[in-house]
């Protein structure tokens, strides 16, 4: 497994695609930045009071695990194009051949995706931190309870970015192609809360029953849609309009009931990307 | 021939794709030391048996022995003594000869980084050893000479070939069929070699496996299979029993009847003999004649369902 995993890094460091992908994520940081600083410069302090705290440091560090993201879209095209070559050059083939089960070979693809991508992610909140500090934006941490929400968040975060990786792998190496994996990985979790914003109210009102299974399944398809970018710092909830038809609320990130529900739905995504996706890898026919 | 001396043996080998049946109940046998030639058409079922035997692909039924190992989890093990080159050459495009042999090092765990030079050397591609050039700009013939070198490290104990020929102009047949005769003898590797070409197997091979629609047609030896393709002499006599009976005395093996009741003599050289021979015994020749049987027209008959063995 050490050697498959070294392998994958070796091959990754080796691609010029993560070097080209690094490098416009972090241009693209830059400029990210020096637009806030203009931005926060044009509305005058008086007016970033309206923002609440959408420039202090570590709401943009946590923002950047957001789906919505460059950084995160950027991450994940890569991602899907780096697992794709293996597939399409046939050497996916050569872990099989020498010896290793498929279920190796999906796990240490799942692992380098997640070190390559998250070592990527983490120079750019380090640059964010850096260019934070130089544009004199707040860091927003004051005292210790600040630093563990942070901390809190980052966590949840971190969770939810494994649980997108794994979902990456498992389409990526389920199909074995580069359009489905594209397609599913990175249009799918941008439009799909659009999405069923949309087609919610409508099945709500077609349903004149109101079976409340039908409710509570769309009800929380959207929650975790949508905490992906409320911790990440967005003040993105439907606890009005849709949200409020459908009585949702669970949306103080600070709350257990909030935290709980996080940690077992991304522990639970993660067993079927992880543990159902290798079992059915298993049983696939490499291409 | 003991059980040891066996590598691959399968029994029943059979995968279905939906409603296809890739492989219908394969069984084929190779030994240690040999190169064994798999012979079918485009589609007849070699792919798909290599892939099984390799691990890629999953069998639908029956069961293979593979290096002494029988279960899965034993199989798995072995395949570390294996080393295969399935369809193309699976190469890391974006990266040069030497970054592909490296790989192959850090997937067998060998320290010994001293190997990438002699197996390129080896496989005569000693011009790209320190080279910037990628393998996505290497031509077919070196693409499968990589593939070949990124094979022979870890000393594998049998290595399988799919069509390793596929593409090459002719040169670079000639050229790869020797580096592969070298391989065979001077590392004593197993070989199993598949091809749609059987003409170019035949300068190789030591034992050759028939394949059509996925069903394994015949298993031979290559000096069984020069004897049945050499000049052969037709015969037809007004008494073919006895006519049989006295050529199979002489040339045991080498004589069987077709369908319309002609005599088939492979492998004699002096055909006058047999003549020569019937005569003596008092049976009288009606047709006589010599044919030429190549190699392809064996193939063709064999796959057409009309042969004679």
């Amino acid at each position: 497994m050490a050697k498959l995993l070294k392998l994958q890094l070796f091959r990754a460091l080796k691609d010029k695609g993560t070097i080209v992908f690094m490098i416009i994520t972090l241009v693209l940081g830059v400029f990210s930045m020096l637009f806030n600083f203009l931005l926060a410069n044009s509305l005058g302090q008086g007016n970033i009071g309206l923002l609440g705290n959408l420039f202090d440091t570590n709401v943009l560090i946590n923002s950047s695990f957001s789906l919505s993201s460059t950084p995160m879209v950027l991450l994940i095209i890569m991602g899907v194009v780096l697992l794709y070559k293996e597939s399409g050059w046939g050497t996916i083939r050569n872990q099989v051949v020498a010896g290793y089960s498929k279920i190796q070979v999906y796990f240490a693809n799942f692992l380098a995706m997640l070190i390559v991508l998250f070592t990527i992610l983490f120079t750019y909140q380090l640059m964010t931190l850096g260019l934070g500090y130089v544009f004199g934006f707040e860091l927003g941490i004051a005292n210790a309870a600040e630093f563990w929400a942070f901390l809190r968040s980052y966590s949840l975060n971190l969770l939810i970015f494994i649980t997108e990786v794994a979902f990456m792998t498992f389409i990526s190496l389920m199909f074995q192609n580069i359009i489905a994996p594209v397609f599913l990985v990175v249009i799918v979790p941008i439009f799909v809360g659009a999405i069923l914003q949309t087609v919610v109210p409508i099945v709500v009102i077609m349903n004149e029953a109101r079976a409340p299974e039908i409710i509570a399944a769309f009800e929380y398809v959207i929650w975790y849609q949508n905490t992906a970018l409320t911790i990440s710092g967005f003040s993105y909830e439907i606890t009005s309009g849709v949200g409020g038809l459908l009585g949702a609320t669970l949306y103080d990130t600070g709350s257990l009931a909030f935290i709980l529900k996080t940690i077992g739905t991304s522990i639970a995504l993660n067993g079927i990307f992880l543990g159902l996706g290798s079992y059915m890898f298993s049983r696939k026919d490499l291409k | 021939m003991t059980n040891g001396d066996i590598v691959v043996q399968t029994k029943g080998l059979t995968k279905r794709y939906g409603s296809t049946l890739a492989l219908n109940n394969v069984n084929i046998t190779v030994r240690r030391g040999e190169i064994y030639g798999f012979v079918g058409r485009n589609g007849a079922g070699k792919t798909t048996l290599i892939r099984v035997l390799t691990g890629i692909a999953n069998p639908t039924a029956g069961s293979f022995m593979l290096l002494g190992a029988e279960t899965k989890a034993e199989q798995k093990e072995a395949r570390q003594h294996l080393a295969a080159m399935v369809e193309t050459p699976a190469l890391y495009m974006n990266m040069t000869a030497h970054d592909n042999l490296r790989t192959t090092l850090i997937l067998k765990g060998i320290k010994d980084e001293s190997l990438i030079v002699s197996r390129l050397e080896e496989v005569g591609l000693e011009d790209v050893i320190y080279s910037s050039k990628k393998a996505k700009d290497f031509s077919l013939g070196m693409k499968q000479r990589l593939g070949i070198a990124m094979s022979l490290l870890g000393d594998p104990e049998l290595l399988i070939l799919d069509e390793p020929t596929n593409g090459l102009d002719p040169e670079g047949i000639r050229e790869m069929r020797e580096l592969l005769v070298n391989i065979n003898k001077t590392r004593n590797i197993t070989m199993i070699i598949s091809s749609h070409i059987l003409g170019e197997l035949s300068k190789l091979a030591t034992t050759f496996g028939f394949i059509d629609k996925g069903k394994i047609i015949n298993e031979i030896s290559s000096e069984d299979l020069f004897n049945k393709v050499s000049k052969s002499v037709v015969i037809k006599t007004d008494d073919n029993i006895k006519a049989l009976q006295i050529i199979n005395e002489k040339y045991p093996g080498k004589v069987s009847k077709d369908d319309n009741g002609s005599l088939h003599i492979v492998g004699v050289d002096n055909s006058s003999e047999i003549v020569k021979l019937l005569v003596q015994s008092d049976i009288n020749v009606l047709n006589f004649r010599e044919q030429e049987n190549g190699l392809e027209d064996y193939f063709i008959e064999l796959i057409g369902g009309n042969h004679r063995g």
